[in-house]
Parts: C-alpha cells; structure tokens; sequence
C-alpha cells in the first residue's frame, strides 16, 4: 500500500490536482448544452443520485480511516485546528451533493410541466413562524450547543506556546478560513491578493442580485434553467475557495511548500523558485538585450496585456461567444459581470503561467510598489 | 385555538424532539460537571491522603507505646489517680466553696452594680458642681449633695472591694485542693505533647479520628460545585513573585503547581514511597523550609524547568529520562512530548542545569557532581577556546603554545599526531579532526594527507627558535622512575600506558590529568628540550601551567632519561605521505577562490612553489580548523574564535537546532541534539539508511563539520549537556542568587583558582582533592614494601599536606613570601612543592581565599609577646621536655631522635609561621584538624593532683593547674622563644643519604638506602 501513498501523494501536486479538476469541472457542473451532453453522456450525472453520495461517504471514511493509520497525516488531520477542516471536507460534498439532487428532481418535474418539490402555496402571502420556524430553530440551537460542548471536552483547545515576536512558526498559517486567500498571495502582490481580490469577492456577492434579476425559478433547487450562473458560482466557491483552504491547511508545509498528505514535513525540502518577471521574459530571454532603464518602457508589455486583457477581451466576448448574455443583460450590468469573472480568471492564469513559464509578475513597477 | 391552522411540522413531534434534545442538553452538560470534577490530580491526592494516614497511624502508635514504656509517664498517671482519690474525698468541702462562690458572685454583682449606679450619679453631679462655680455664684446646695454622694460612692467601692476578697480567699481554697493535680496534668500534658500533636494530625487527615460533624464536613468540602469553597483536594501551588515566567511580552510571576501531585515532596518520611509521592531526595538542601531553597521562595521549575502551571502528566511537559522510561511513560499515563513549551522539565541526569543559572561563578559546585565534571571537562577538553563562554574569557589557551614547536619534536610525529592523536595517546584531551564519519572516505583521506601536511609544514616554518643547552652528563633510568613518581609529578600527570577499562570520571580523575599522560615521550621530544623544560617552563611557555619544580641539572636529565625510553613504537611505523601537487592544487584553490575568480586562481597557482602552497594552504587550513583557538600559533595573534558562543545556548529555541536528517532517530529535544553533536559532532552531516548505516551529505571538503570528536565518555557528555542546558538568558534577581559577600567572594574565586591550578591534584582540604595520594603509595610500596604503602597514615605523611583550617593556621606574611620562595618544611617529604610565577594578586587570592574560607577577619594581629622569665614560658619548656617534641622535630639544626620517617617541621620555623590561636586548637585535637596526622596532642597534667604535678613538672606548671590553654600558651611562649637554624635542608639531605628513612620493612635488607639517597 506504500504505493498507493505515493500515488497521492504525487496527485496531490498542485499542478496535476488543478488541472484535472479544472478540466473535470465543466463535465461535472455543466455550463452549457454541450457539455451538458457529455455530461450525461459520461454518466456523470449519476453524481447526484442517492448511490452516488453513500459511496462518497464511505470512500471518504475509508480513505480518512486509511490516512489515519500514516504518521504524518494523522498528524496534520488530528491537530485540533485542522479537525473542522476534515469535517468541512465531508459537509461541503454532502451539501453540494443535497442541492444538486435536489436541482436535478426539480429540473424533471419542471420539465414534465410539474410545480418543483419545494413548492408551497402561501396562503395570505404569509409563511409560518410560530411555533414552526422558531421551534425548530430552538431545537438547532440546543442541539448544536449540545454538540459544541461534547466537542470541547473531547478536543481541547489547542493552546501553543506564547507568542514570540522573534519566532515565527514555520509553516505561519492564516486562520482556517483565510487559507485560500494566503494561497493567493504565492501569486499575487500582497496588495492584490490580500487587498483587492477579496474586496472584489464581497462587491461580487453584493452585484449577484443585480445581475441575475430574473424572478423566474427562484425560491427552489434547479440547475437546468441557470446552468452557466450556478457553474460559475460553483467554480468560485468550491475550487477557488474551498480547495484552496484545504490545499493551504493539508498540503502547505514548512516554508509555504507542498507536501502530500502522506509526506513527512522536512524543513530542508526545498523547491527550485527562480521566478521572473514578464518583462526579463520578453527583452533578456527574447529580444536579448538589456532590460531599459525606462519604467514604462521596461513594463510597456504587461501593461498592454493587462490593458488588453480587461479592455479588449469583454467586448470580444459580447460580439461572439457572449453576444447573447451581453444582449440579454445590457452594456452596464455586462461589463460588471465580466470584469468580475475575468479577474477571478487571473488566479488561476496566473497559477499556470507561474507553473509553466516561472512568471512572477506581468507587471513588476516595485519602485512604485505596483506589482500584477 | 378556534380551528385547526395549518401547520408545516407535526407540533406534537417536534415536542417530542425538543424533549429529547433537552435531555440530551442536560446530560451533556452534566457531563460538563463531572468532566470538571474528575480532574486527573485527584487521584494522586487521594491515594497519598491514605499514604499520609497511613503513616501517621503508624507513628501515633510507635509513641503511644513508646509512652505507655516510659517509667515516668507511668508513675504520673498512678499519682494522678491517686490525687484524683484524694480529691474525691474532698469532694465535699469543695462541693461547699462552690455553693458559697455562687452566692459570693452573686452579691459581688449586686454590689458593684450599686456602686456603678452611684459613681454615674456622682460623675454628673461632679460637672454640676463645677459649672456652678462659674460666675460667683456658688450653689451651696449642690455642693453639700456632691460631697454627700461622694462619701457614699466611696463606701459602696469599699464593699464591693471586700466581696472581692472574699471571693478570692474562697478561689484561693478551692486552687489548694485541686492544685495537686493541675500539676500533674501539666507535667503528663508535656509528655504526651508528641502524641497528641499526632492525634491533631490524624485528625485532620483521617475521617476515622474525626468528630462527626468533621467528618460530615469532610465530605461536603470535596462535593461537586461545593468544592470551591474550601475543599480537601485541590491544586496546590507556590506564587514566586520575583521570579518571572518569560512570556516574551512579558514577565508573569512563576506560579508552581507540581506539588499538587507531588504531594509528599516537602515532607519528611516519604523517601521510599512511589511517584508521585515520594520527598524531595535532598530536603534539607531544596524544597525543605529551613533548606537553603525553600519551594516558597524558589518554586520548582526554576530548577527543574518544565511547564510549572500543568497539573496533569502531559500539560507540565514531563521529559523521560532515558527511552525506556518513555515507554512506560506511554503506556502509563499516555504521555507524548510536549512541543508547546520550549522548556520543558530536564531529564533527572541533566536536572543540576538549573543550577548552574545561580552559581555560575562557583567551581566546583557542591551538591551537583554532574555540572562540576560539566564544567572540568568544558574546561579541560578547551570548549571555551571555540565556543565563548563569558565565565572563561580571561582563560588562558587550553592546549600548549606552538610558538616554539620546532625546538620540542619531529615534523613526522607532528603529522601522525594532527592525524589521529588517540593513536600515540589514548586519553589525550586534543580531539580528532579526521577519520570521523565525515571525512572517511578514501577519496577524503587523500585530502585530508594533504591538508595535515601542510598544517604541520606552517607549524614547522613559523617556529620560533628557542635555545637549548644539551648537558654532558648521563642519565639514569631507575633514578629517574623514583624522581617522577616521589617529586609530585604524578599529581597532574598520569603515567598509563593502556586505557583503563574501568576508568569512572571523576572532578578527582580529571584532575590527575592536567598535564598529559606521559607516555610514549620517546618517539615525541627530544631530550634536550625536555630537560629544558623540565628545568624551567616558563623559558619555553611563559603562560604554561607547569610550574617549577627546581630541577637540578642531575634530576633533569635522569627524569628525561626515564620519560624518553618509553618509545611508541607502532605510532612511529605509521607511514607520512608525500606531497601531492594536484590535491595541495587543490586545496589553496579552495581558499583562493573566496577571494578570487578562477582564472586568478590559476594564474596565482601556477606562480607559486609547492612550498608557497604547503604554507598557504597550511595557514587557511589551520584558521579553518580553528586550531588557534587552543594553541598559540605565530600569526594568528588575537584571531576570534570559530564556534558559535555557547553563552545562552541552553536558551536557544529548538527551531534553530538542525536535525538534518536524523528527525527520527534522534529524539527532538534540545539536550539529545547536544549529547548528539558531541558524542558525534559530524552526525548532521550524515544520512541515517535503514539498514542502519549512514551515507554523507554532498558537501564541498570546507562545508563538512568541522567540530572534532573528544572520545569522552557517557558520563562526560552528561555534564557538558548539563551545562549547555545552565547556559541560559535568564535574569535572575538579586535576592535569588547568593548574597556577593567578601568573604563569598574570597571563597569562590579561591575555589576556582584552586581548581584551574590544580591544586587540589596534590593537597587535600577538607577531605577534596589528594589525587596524588595513590601514587605516593605506589612509590612507597616501590622504596619501602607494601607493609608501608598500605598504611594511610604512612601514605599520608608522605603526600602533600592537608590544607585544612590553612587561613587559621598561617600567618599570612608568611605564607606569602614563603609561596614566593619556596623553602623546606616537612623535612621527610620527596613531593615538592612547585615554585609558580603566581602574581602577588594572585597570590593574594589564595591566602584570603583560606582567611575567607575560615571565617578570619582580615584584621591587624598583634604578635604574641612572651617573656623567657616567665611561669609559662618555663611550664611551656617543662611541657615540652615531657613531650619529648624533639622525637620528631627538628629544634633548629638540632636532629630529631626517632628516624627520618618520623620527621615532623623544624619548630624554629613556627614564630614566623604559624598563629597561636591555631596552635591551641591543634594541641587541643591533631585529629580533629588534620584527620589521620601523626602529631599527637602534647600531653600536659591536667587532672593530675597539685601535689604530684608540683613534684614531677615543677611549679611553674603547677601553676596552671586547671588552665589548659594556658599550659598550651606556655608551649606557645616556649616556641617563640626558640632560635636557630631556619634552613635544615642539608642536614636532612646528609642523613637520607647516610641513614634512610628507617622504614620498618619485612625484609630487613634495606637496599635503597645508600646510594641515592
């Protein structure tokens, strides 16, 4: 079984991980009708039927009870603050799985011209609260309390050393929930990744309504009438977000490197990191000449990339493959939306331009501390 | 409800949920009470309040029976009951008294209540009459009721008076009855007061001697949510609040809470009980209250570190002592390391590294025999050298000066020595820079050839000359032998030519080891430079340690003679390389290039002779290597060392501790990594595999450790580990550490300077030191059979004298211009004291050292004044005569009578020498001063009869009859009268040449005496 160690240990490389959930992707959340058809082709779409998450949940069991068994992952899975990150592994696939289950029954029903399961006729336009909703909130409430107790008296807190200003731990890690954000910042300049990207994120989930304001198959699970919002919704959610914070808590170690899940955390592990900017790319490795003293000059390149890639692009994409979104939404939502989506796409460009061609920064300007 | 709404749940359910769930809260949270009740501590408390009852019981009755056999304790008691007879047919007349104090009281009540109301009356009236004197206008009629009232209060004071004695006239008859057996009372009371103090004890302890409303008390105290009040098992703790926890932030005060556990750790009786019971094994020296640290003010993890704020297994950061107490330690109570605290506890063997926080300045430390061997071997081995360490930055070089080394031996020795110096001496304290794990490799040795080669041509081209005279005279093998084993040599040096399989190290061990094992000297020096040196050190080292034993030109060379026909013969047949151009090439170029591109380096190569290159690369290497570091080398004058300073390492975080790749086999803790690079200092250059071998890290040659290996034993890297583990950054306040007195002061530098020359290697204080003694008992069994060598008294008469109450003994001018200019006086001794170039501040040192150390004043003495006319001065002669003094000493040039191996100072010496107020207490008790001395107490007539005394001593010493000092002062006076010859060395000299020592030996037929003696 050393094997099978290594073999995740290896796919659990940041490069192999993200390109085949990135290419899995599309197959799985299906943005379009044609994606939708090898969807179904591939029997992904069994995902979401009841077989499918009771083997996840064993699968997943089992690979947590095998781990367990290696010294190395107990040791990262059992550190008390990494325990809520193993159950968020379990609670997040059985949600996504819940709601897409429950999308996909709705999607039939609709489809056969049914009302979807969720439906309720309210009568007066009014819906319960007493004792229905408060109740059962009561009842969460006492239970949960319940739950957080036995929690703090099997698991206590894990207190460390005091805090040493002339020692900082090695992995230094961010707060569970901060993790993607700090796996940013080994792309990104830390006023992008640390400042502007997430402010971004928030105004994202502020502009969603106003984007998408049709009222129509609101207020219930479907999946069929919004597939390209929900896919990439999820795509935010689940790789950008999600897989980063795990990828942060378990495969992060010493000195911000990966390791697999099986893989001793050697402080000595060292991962060659000659990283360039864009414009060493083109005049040194290119064009062979010296870098120009001119700031402007030296960074005229990236910065016509970044200008073309947020200028150009968004009215490319309106007058083809987007033309009817850009129809359907107008000049101003649509040039919100896809400003948003397309800097949510600098992550993971920049991640491979980082893997492939050790690209650091398309624009490095540090001596006026602007880096992108 | 008037109809039935329309619900989204099941109401009668999610009742029924909410139950549940409620119950499910509730027990949870009971769970919460119980999980707080059950605190792990409790159970060691539990068991030890039996423990404690246990013993407790067991002492009542050991003094409950012991009372029950004491005769006097007995007799009481019958005369208490038969008092108690007494009384009871006196019951009643006593019945009487206290019928009539009653009423006696009673009226006492009355009447003074009656004059109280009188004098509140007449107090009011008092102010009355005063205020009507105001103005003239004298109220007469007050007056007159005033002084009415005043005669009456004075009557009713009267009465009440005489209610009162007549109640203590009845008190005092009702006292006579009963006082007979109030006294025995209290006598029994006194008798019994052990017992009954055990009995309070137990019955505090134990339910079983409880009242019952204890007893209930006892259980309600330790009940849940009660318990906070007051209960009988809790976490018990000691607040230091001068002693700060560094929580880098901040200090917080120490608070300790081991001994909540530890329950029995300051109470005497529990030595033999189990952990975590069981006392403190040095109670009256820590822990105990009268101790020197008491627990209050000095708490536990001041010493012993750890996390004093746990009071479960894991949370105060136990450290096992060695693998298999971990094992158990698992097993046991699920222990793990504690990551979290970077200090946790010290294993017991390195626990005396929390001493060392305290008394650094101190040498040895007493009571911690790990820390001194510590900080003897740190010393001896040159740790210091490499790794500053403040205590030790005025130390001296440890290893000897080069400067000279051509003058002293062979470029082929030096060469097979750099190589591998435990081949020509197997003890030597000069480590191994190659052959260790690092650099084996043949491909390695080849380099390393070439890298000691050139050292030892540097070496040999940048030595000073030094002039030596060789002598025209011969020595002698055998005289030789008995010089170096009866001169004192063997109090530094050893003379052993294999590894003793059961060598133990030892403060005591080491200290024969201050100067090399000789062996082998033959195949190292030549035999001028060592009659040289043996002559005079300081003309070829003036810093050496070896002093000057003055030689003459005849010992010299029959010392030399001896020394030099040890020849190691094996060492010698080891084979020198020669010179190889293209690994010598490649050598400097590794220097040259830090300084220079490698074209440079190649040109600067090709320019230079291999001479130019053997001396280039000799030089880096030795800068390198940090050779300087312990040896004086000609241009490496004031060159800083080049290990890391060691002055707070003990404090170092464990982060910065590479474990390379030995994170598992190596446990992570701080003093496994320093037993670890010092048992193995290349170790971290190495790859453990799993079948248990080791591969090199890919290391450029000037990358490898560089740390050499010492060969030294478990126990001596447990004393470097403690120490490193006592080097920390703590501050210590003031009143922790000990009291800077000068006498403090005078003791401890004395003990270090004491330690640093070896003084200790030949003389004894106060029963430390005397390294020397077993092989002045080799020489003797050698010249005088075993029936001497075994006999201590003999063994020490013939080694170097005891230092014992030295400050009282000498007067100081004395001592000083005496260590100055050595001269004879113990006229039997071989051993010689060394004549050492000692500043006079050094000098200094030693004496208020011995002052110091024997609680002298450093004050004015007058000189003894004595009159030869006087009773004493004649008693003091009397007294001598009768002692027969001369049977041993020498009266100026006057001989002794007894033979040689008697021989005791010449007593002319004494006036100058010696204070009387020490003599007394040395004619008082020879043996309590100097244990095992030959000097008898002088013998005076102290309980004779006047008559008898008057008859056979005279009446001078008559005189003194009762007055023992004074018969001594007599002696005293005698002795300062006395004049004479100072010198007696040549008469000693001519009769040891003539008549020997006359040991008493078996056999009879004394060869030694002769010839050259």
């Amino acid at each position: 079984m050393g094997s099978f160690k290594e073999i995740v240990n290896t796919i659990s490389n940041p490069t192999i991980l993200f390109t085949s959930v990135l290419i899995l992707f599309p197959f799985i959340f299906p943005p379009t009708d044609w994606f939708d058809k090898w969807h179904r082709k591939l029997g992904l779409h069994h995902l979401w039927g009841t077989k499918a998450i009771i083997i996840a949940t064993i699968g997943m069991t089992a690979f947590f009870i095998y781990g367990l068994g290696d010294y190395n992952f107990q040791k990262i899975v059992l550190k008390p603050d990494n325990v809520p990150i193993s159950g968020m592994i379990f609670l997040v696939v059985f949600f996504t799985w819940l709601s897409m289950n429950q999308a996909y029954k709705n999607d039939e029903l609709l489809d056969k011209g049914q009302k979807p399961d969720e439906f309720y006729e309210a009568p007066n336009d009014k819906v319960l609260v007493w004792p229905d909703l408060v109740y059962v909130e009561l009842i969460s409430l006492i239970i949960m309390s319940a739950f957080l107790l036995v929690w703090s008296i099997g698991l206590p807190a894990p207190i460390e050393e005091p805090a040493n200003p002339t020692e900082s731990p090695n992995p230094a890690k961010a707060p569970w929930y901060f993790l993607g954000l700090q796996e940013m910042l080994v792309y990104f300049d830390p006023w992008m990744a640390g400042v502007v990207l997430p402010s971004l994120i928030i105004v994202a989930l502020m502009a969603m309504p106003y984007i998408d304001r049709s009222p129509e198959n609101s207020g219930f699970y479907s999946y069929k009438r919004r597939r390209l919002g929900i896919s990439l919704y999820m795509f935010g959610w689940l790789v950008l977000w999600q897989l980063l914070i795990i990828v942060g808590t378990v495969l992060r170690g010493p000195n911000w490197n990966f390791f697999g899940p099986f893989e001793y955390w050697d402080v000595h592990k060292l991962e060659a990191l000659t990283n360039i900017n864009l414009s060493e790319i083109i005049y040194i490795k290119f064009l062979n000449t010296g870098l120009p003293s001119n700031i402007l000059v030296r960074e005229i390149w990236g910065i016509l990339i970044t200008l073309g890639y947020f200028l150009i692009l968004p009215p490319l994409l309106a007058k083809t493959i987007l033309r009817n979104m850009y129809e359907k939404l107008g000049v101003a939502r649509y040039s919100i939306f896809i400003v948003l989506i397309i800097t949510a796409l600098t992550l993971p460009i920049k991640m491979y331009l980082r893997w492939i061609f050790n690209l650091k920064y398309i624009i490095s300007i540090p001596e006026y501390f602007f880096n992108f | 409800m008037s109809e039935s709404q329309e619900r989204h749940y099941n109401i009668l359910k999610l009742n029924r949920v909410f139950a549940i769930s409620s119950i499910i809260f509730t027990a949870v949270w009971l769970l919460v009470f119980v999980d707080d009740y059950q605190r792990p501590w409790k159970k060691y408390q539990k068991e030890f309040r039996k423990l404690e009852i246990e013993k407790v019981r067991a002492e009542l009755s050991d003094v409950s029976i012991e009372l029950e056999s004491n005769a006097e304790y007995n007799a009481l008691k019958e005369e208490l009951s038969s008092s108690e007879q007494k009384l009871q047919n006196r019951q009643n007349e006593l019945d009487d008294i206290m019928n009539q104090l009653i009423i006696m009281e009673a009226e006492l009540y009355k009447n003074n209540q009656i004059y109280q109301f009188a004098k509140a009356d007449l107090d009011v009236l008092k102010y009355d009459y005063e205020k009507s004197q105001v103005g003239y206008k004298k109220n007469t009629d007050i007056e007159q009721k005033y002084f009415t009232l005043k005669d009456s209060v004075d009557k009713y004071f009267f009465i009440r008076e005489q209610s009162e004695i007549s109640i203590d006239q009845v008190n005092d008859a009702r006292q006579k009855i009963t006082n007979e057996i109030n006294q025995i009372n209290s006598s029994l009371k006194s008798l019994m007061r052990e017992q009954s103090m055990m009995q309070r004890k137990l019955s505090k302890v134990d339910p079983e001697a409880m009242t019952l409303a204890n007893k209930i008390g006892n259980i309600v105290r330790d009940l849940p949510v009660l318990d906070f009040i007051d209960p009988y098992y809790e976490v018990k703790q000691v607040v230091v609040n001068d002693l700060e926890e560094d929580l880098v932030y901040m200090g917080m005060p120490k608070v300790d809470r081991c001994m909540t556990c530890h329950v029995g750790i300051d109470k005497k009786g529990f030595e033999d009980s189990p952990q975590p019971y069981t006392t403190h094994p040095k109670l009256d020296f820590m822990v105990g209250a009268s101790s020197s640290h008491p627990i209050s003010e000095f708490g536990c993890t001041s010493c012993h570190l750890g996390r004093g704020r746990g009071t479960g297994f894991y949370s105060s950061a136990h450290s096992p002592n060695d693998e298999e107490t971990a094992h158990r330690w698992e097993e046991e109570y699920d222990w793990e390391p504690k990551h979290y605290w970077e200090n946790p506890m010290l294993p017991t063997r390195y626990s005396e590294a929390g001493c060392y926080k305290c008394h650094s300045g101190n040498m040895p430390l007493k009571e911690a025999e790990t820390l001194s061997l510590g900080l003897s071997v740190f010393e001896k081995s040159g740790c210091y050298s490499c790794h500053n360490v403040a205590r030790w930055d005025d130390a001296p070089k440890s290893g000897p000066s080069l400067y000279k080394l051509a003058s002293k031996t062979y470029k082929d020795w030096t060469y097979k020595w750099i190589m591998e110096p435990r081949s020509f001496r197997h003890n030597t304290w000069m480590p191994h820079f190659f052959k260790k794990g690092n650099n084996s490799s043949p491909k390695d040795i080849v380099r390393t050839e070439q890298e000691v080669l050139a050292m030892t041509e540097y070496l040999f081209t940048n030595s000073e000359s030094y002039d030596i005279n060789s002598m025209n005279i011969t020595g002698d093998y055998d005289r030789g032998r008995i010089l170096v084993s009866s001169l004192g040599c063997n109090g530094c040096h050893q003379i052993q030519s294999t590894p003793d399989p059961d060598y133990d190290p030892t403060i005591q061990a080491i200290r024969t080891e201050q100067g090399p094992n000789l062996i082998g000297l033959g195949s190292k020096v030549n035999e001028d430079w060592l009659v040289g040196w043996l002559k005079n050190p300081y003309s070829y080292h003036e810093g050496t340690k070896m002093p000057n034993l003055r030689i003459s030109d005849q010992e010299a060379i029959d010392i030399a003679t001896y020394l030099l026909a040890d020849k190691n013969a094996e060492f010698d047949d080891l084979p020198t390389p020669q010179v190889n151009d293209k690994i010598l090439n490649e050598i400097s170029a590794d220097f040259l290039s830090q300084l220079l591109r490698k074209s440079q380096v190649d040109e600067k190569l090709s320019d230079m002779s291999t001479i130019e290159k053997l001396n280039y690369s000799g030089e880096k290497l030795i800068g390198h290597y940090g050779c300087y570091s312990c040896h004086n080398i000609s241009g490496f004058e004031g060159k800083k060392p080049i290990g890391i300073a060691l002055n707070v390492e003990g404090s170092k975080l464990i982060s910065k501790l590479d474990f390379g790749f030995w994170h598992d086999e190596i446990p992570h803790t701080k003093w496994d990594w320093f037993y670890t690079k010092i048992n193995r200092p290349e170790t971290f250059d190495l790859i453990p595999n799993d079948d248990g071998s080791v591969s090199v890290k890919e290391l450029r040659p000037l990358d490898k450790s560089r740390m050499p290996h010492y060969g030294l034993t478990e126990k001596e890297i447990d004393g470097l580990v403690t120490l490193i583990m006592g080097l920390v950054k703590d501050e210590i306040p003031e009143t922790k550490l000990p009291e800077k007195t000068p006498d403090y002061l005078a003791v401890a530098n004395g003990e270090r300077f004491l330690h640093t020359n070896n003084c200790l290697g030949c003389h004894k204080i106060d029963g430390e030191g005397g390294a020397i003694w077993p092989s002045t008992a080799v020489w003797l069994e050698e010249i005088a059979g075993s029936q001497n060598s075994e006999d201590m008294s003999i063994v020490q008469s013939f080694s170097p004298p005891l230092l014992n109450t030295q400050g009282r003994k000498a007067q100081p001018e004395w001592l000083l211009n005496w260590f100055q200019n050595i001269s004879m006086i113990r006229p039997h001794l071989q051993v010689r004291m060394p004549s050492y170039d000692f500043t006079h501040e050094e000098w200094n040192s030693v004496i208020s050292y011995f002052q110091s150390k024997d609680g002298l004043a450093l004050t004015y003495e007058n000189p003894h004044n004595f009159s030869t006319t006087s009773d004493s001065y004649i008693a003091g002669q009397k007294i001598q005569e009768e002692g027969a003094c001369i049977n041993c000493h020498f009266y100026g040039e006057k001989k002794p009578l007894q033979d040689a191996i008697t021989w005791a100072p010449n007593l002319v010496l004494t006036k100058e020498r010696l204070r009387p107020e020490w003599l007394i207490e040395w004619f008082n008790n020879p043996q309590a001063v100097m244990p095992g001395t030959k000097m008898p107490a002088p013998y005076i007539p102290v309980d004779e009869p006047i008559s008898d005394v008057k008859e056979y001593w005279g009446d001078e010493v008559a005189s003194f009859i009762g007055d023992t000092t004074g018969m001594l002062y007599g002696l005293i006076d005698w002795m300062w009268g006395m004049e004479g010859k100072e010198d007696v060395s040549s008469i000693v000299k001519e009769h040891l040449n003539n008549e020997g020592y006359g040991f008493i030996s078996d056999d009879e037929d004394d060869e030694w005496g002769d010839d050259e003696w």
